[in-house]
């Protein structure tokens, strides 16, 4: 993603509108994201209506077909898989969201800081910035998950817990996914920052958070926003990833992810159950991409419209 | 120029060295100890003998120290030994790295050949129809989680149609190339199908920047035809921005194989940077991470070269302060 | 009378260094060398030069947004290095800058009712509907109507920019405003409009303005002084109409010369030859020794020292070893 042409796009708020209602797909994905969302949200409250106990084990009614009381059949101990499949959305979508965004304000932070104070400041940051993109993704998240919390200090029961689970995941992608964001917020403080106005601020006596907060945010705020939509696909099939290998929310605790984990063993008894969770993902994150994608063209000035 | 190259030496190798203190951090951090690991195969040992056995190994000297002891041993070409595979962790890297070449090879090479051509093809005609299929089709390609497309994979041809085997290599004295050939597809089918997307996209993005630019322009007007604009000008400047982006993936390949690995039981680098880290096998993850790492350094200083060395706008002696 | 604002001998210079953690230092761009300017209150000193002679450097430095690397810059007779912080602050209200670029001058995600504003928040000036007024008086005195502060930046033209932006800098009121090529965007027919303008409000406030330009014409009409850059350095300061007349540089000459007049003819005009030297190695002895017509062996050895020319009493400056001689005193 070029940082030059988003902050060049950034000045005409005008048409940015217009070209994003040009794009149905884009307009589509936001919407199917919004539907998902909000299905996935009322979770909880779907399941409460219909009657139906998305954790009940029911081992006399395994590998059932689809049927009028469980539209989409139940798993391998007799669970909804309905019922699953959107209180997994709910956690998916929360963790996915929450996570894009701490890594947006992780790499904001560094990013502003970088960009606007310059000299021996910049140079370490993005010495540290270079330092953990080096590292390989995956396998860094793996050892991340993979640590071992009570040599950090942290009592075991506690650490255990399934919310901290959660909060866990989030903060290990925050800690490796903030390098994009860093990057590209930099980029843009440097050609916002010698720009006139921000000059002018100066001479008028701002000090450095005002002109921060005031001129150069703002003004960097478009890309920061893309840069984050694209960002919650990438973090959501992540989540999915960790959680597939059983190291990221722990069951009973249902995410799309771990869902999937017993998939492989599955895949001759019922093929619909490793089908299911894989395909949602694979439509949230499409779609995350696409409005992301969207965003990213209607910013662009020279678009070919 | 050289100045440069030797700047960036310099700089890679500081960023490998801090980033080793890292991972070594990191990977004392995970459950357990060497020591934990031999009292759960002999339970009869007393917390006596642990304490006795830590002090004996080191274990119970501050961080640094240790990691300064690993760091020496590593400089001379010692990286410990593998628990898991019951040989010097160097030893254990070198098939696995053999593998993983194999199969990342062959598919980079596949995506590199379909994705670049169908780029150049679908900048021919921004927002057509064909254009916009092949978009989706990209988007789709990045979106699938590969543990899901290997599923997929399995279920419709190893489960299904049964043409392939679902995973693994073939046994020694086994059928030679063709069965080789046989247990790679599916891997390779599914990291193809994943990262060709991506780069589609980009060299299509490059290939129609390029062709906004004033000179293409010109070049048509003065009537050369266009698909000798296209091939001779445009491509060879469009591809400039791809190759770093190559370059810069290139360090991601490895450990980017990691899930298909394990989902396929292929013996790469990969699956062994899971087992080991899986396996508390210290040593072996410490390896493979910085050895990751390492790829992923040289990557990018290939691209920056790569791509000074391409363009001839970039003079590195000549640009001004600050980066 | 105390000078309102003094540059003592300001040097102001730019490391160069190559990309990378151990750049190679490949030079220094002397933006300005030993300058030394005084501007008295309620005056407009111009200050003229071509490209890269650093004049906006030198503006900068005058309006305290850059450090002089040598040299000492005095508001009111106190030096400004002095001062730190709060009463930095506080000093800046003496000085606003007007710049170059209306586009880049304004925020484009502030109102011009907050870009106006902010002077006056920043420095707490009154209460908030006091702000708010004054913001609606400053909007009027430079044409514009109120109903103007809710709208945006892109929604104004060029000219109307400028204006805007002549508003802000007369928030904090200030005493000097240092105008860098205010009107070097606009388009032609606008610059006389925008010109006007600030004769007006120099005449209404008192204003001092220091003008920088590369157009002795649009300078002209505003200036009490003028002072002439070449290089980094001030080769020739003078009022006015001395400057014009009796012009004693010869680079000075070929500005003026360069101008072209309706009705001139082509006797007149002698374009200097050759391009202006990078400022990164400027020429040894007298800077403008390879393009002068009048070069003798001297000026390529010592550097000529800003002094009064013979016979032209002790307000004209001119830093050559051999100034042009004092015309008679016949019309131009």
């Amino acid at each position: 993603m070029s940082t030059a042409t988003l902050s060049l796009a950034v000045a005409d708020g005008d048409g940015f509108l217009r070209r994003l209602a040009r794009r149905p797909l884009a307009i589509g994905s936001a919407v199917l994201l919004a539907l998902l969302t909000g299905l996935a949200m009322l979770a909880p409250a779907i399941a409460g209506v219909a009657g139906i106990d998305p954790n009940a084990v029911d081992l006399l009614a395994r590998f059932e077909p689809p049927s009028a009381q469980h539209w989409l059949g139940t798993d391998d101990i007799g669970r909804d898989v309905l019922m699953r499949l959107l209180l997994g959305g709910q956690v998916s979508l929360l963790v996915g969201m929450a996570a894009a965004l701490a890594s947006a304000l992780v790499g904001t932070a560094i990013g502003l800081a970088a960009g606007y104070w310059g000299g021996r400041l910049d140079a370490l940051l993005m010495r540290l910035t270079d330092g953990v993109i080096a590292l390989p993704l995956l396998p860094l998240l793996i050892v991340l998950a993979a640590v071992d919390l009570g040599k950090l200090g942290i009592p075991a029961d506690w650490a255990d817990a399934q919310a901290v689970s959660l909060y866990r995941i989030v903060l290990i992608i925050a800690l490796v996914g903030w390098t994009t964001v860093a990057r590209l917020v930099r980029g843009a403080v440097l050609s916002v920052r010698t720009r006139d106005f921000v000059l002018a601020a100066t001479g008028q006596g701002a000090g450095p958070l005002r002109i921060m907060a005031l001129h150069i945010l703002p003004n960097v705020a478009s890309p920061i926003i893309v840069a984050t939509t694209l960002s919650v696909g990438n973090v959501i099939l992540l989540e999915s990833v960790l959680s597939f290998l059983g190291l990221g929310i722990q069951p009973p605790l249902p995410s799309w992810g771990n869902m999937l984990t017993n998939a492989q063993e599955l895949v001759t008894s019922a093929p619909w159950l490793a089908i299911w969770p894989g395909f949602l993902i694979f439509v949230t994150v499409i779609a995350c991409n696409l409005l992301g994608d969207g965003l990213q063209d209607a910013l662009d000035p020279r678009a070919s419209e | 120029m050289i100045r440069y190259l030797l700047d960036r030496l310099v700089q890679s190798a500081a960023v490998l060295l801090v980033m080793s203190l890292v991972i070594y951090s990191l990977i004392g951090l995970m459950p357990g100890d060497p020591v934990d690991l031999m009292i759960s195969a002999d339970p009869k040992m007393t917390s006596a003998d642990a304490a006795r056995l830590r002090a004996l190994y080191g274990l119970d000297r501050p961080l640094l120290a240790r990691y300064a002891s690993w760091l020496q041993a590593a400089l001379g070409g010692e990286f410990g030994y593998s628990r898991l595979y019951a040989r010097p962790a160097l030893d254990a890297l070198w098939p696995a790295l053999k593998s993983t070449t194999a199969l990342v090879g062959i598919s980079f090479a596949l995506t590199l050949a379909i994705a670049l051509p169908a780029g150049v093809w679908a900048a021919r005609h921004p927002d057509g129809p064909a254009d916009r299929a092949i978009n989706l089709l990209c988007f789709a390609g990045i979106s699938l989680p590969p543990f899901w497309l290997a599923i997929l994979l399995i279920l419709l041809f190893a489960v299904g149609l049964g043409w392939l085997p679902a995973g693994g290599v073939p046994t020694r004295g086994g059928a030679g190339w063709i069965d080789y050939a046989r247990h790679l597809m599916l891997p390779v089918a599914t990291l193809t199908l994943h990262s060709a997307g991506s780069y589609l996209r980009f060299m299509r993005a490059s290939m129609i920047e390029t062709m906004r630019q004033d000179y293409i322009r010109t070049a048509l007007a003065k009537g050369a035809g266009a698909r000798r604009v296209l091939l001779q000008h445009a491509l060879r400047n469009a591809l400039i921005p791809v190759v770093t982006v190559v370059a810069l993936g290139f360090g991601g390949l490895f450990s980017g194989a990691l899930i298909t690995e394990t989902m396929f039981a292929w013996p790469g680098m990969g699956k062994l940077i899971f087992d080991s880290i899986m396996g508390n096998d210290y040593n072996l993850a410490l390896l493979t991470l910085l050895f990751a790492t390492l790829l992923t350094l040289v990557g990018n200083l290939l691209a920056d070269l790569g791509y000074a060395w391409l363009d001839p706008r970039i003079s590195y002696a000549r640009r001004e302060g600050g980066a | 009378m105390t000078a309102l604002l003094e540059l003592d001998h300001v040097s102001k210079h730019f490391p160069l260094r190559g990309a990378g953690l151990f750049g190679a230092h490949l030079g220094t761009v002397h933006a300005v060398s030993d300058a030394s300017l005084a501007i008295a209150p309620g005056e407009t000193l111009a200050l003229v030069g071509e490209s890269g002679c650093g004049k906006t450097t030198l503006g900068r430095v005058a309006a305290l947004l850059h450090a002089p690397s040598a040299g000492r810059v005095r508001l009111n007779g106190r030096p400004v290095d002095e001062v730190r912080g709060r009463a930095l602050r506080a000093l800046r209200r003496n000085v606003q800058t007007v710049f170059q670029d209306p586009f880049g001058s304004l925020n484009p995600r502030l109102s011009v009712g907050l870009s106006l504003r902010e002077p006056l928040d920043i420095h707490r000036v009154g209460s908030p509907p006091e702000r708010r007024q004054r913001a609606e008086a400053l909007i009027a005195a430079v044409g514009l109507s109120p109903r103007d502060l809710g709208r945006y930046p892109h929604q104004f033209s060029g000219g109307q920019r400028q204006r805007i932006a002549i508003a802000r800098a007369l928030a904090l009121d200030p005493a000097l405003i240092v105008l860098d090529e205010p009107l070097s965007s606009l388009d032609v027919s606008v610059q006389s409009q925008v010109l006007n303008l600030l004769a007006e409000l120099k005449q209404a406030r008192g204003l001092a303005y220091l003008f920088i330009s590369h157009d002795l014409a649009a300078v002209e009409h505003l200036a009490d002084r003028i002072a002439v850059m070449y290089l980094g350095r001030v080769v020739e300061l003078a009022p006015r109409d001395q400057l014009l007349r009796s012009t004693a540089h010869p680079y000075t000459r070929a500005l003026i010369d360069a101008v072209p007049q309706i009705g001139q003819g082509r006797a007149r005009r002698r374009p200097l030859q050759g391009d202006v030297p990078s400022p990164i190695a400027p020429p040894p002895g007298c800077a403008f020794h390879p393009r002068c017509p009048r070069a003798e062996a001297r000026c390529r050895i010592e550097r000529p020292m800003l002094g009064p020319p013979p016979g032209r009493g002790n307000e004209h400056h001119v830093a050559c070893h051999f100034p042009l001689p004092d015309p008679p005193a016949a019309a131009p």
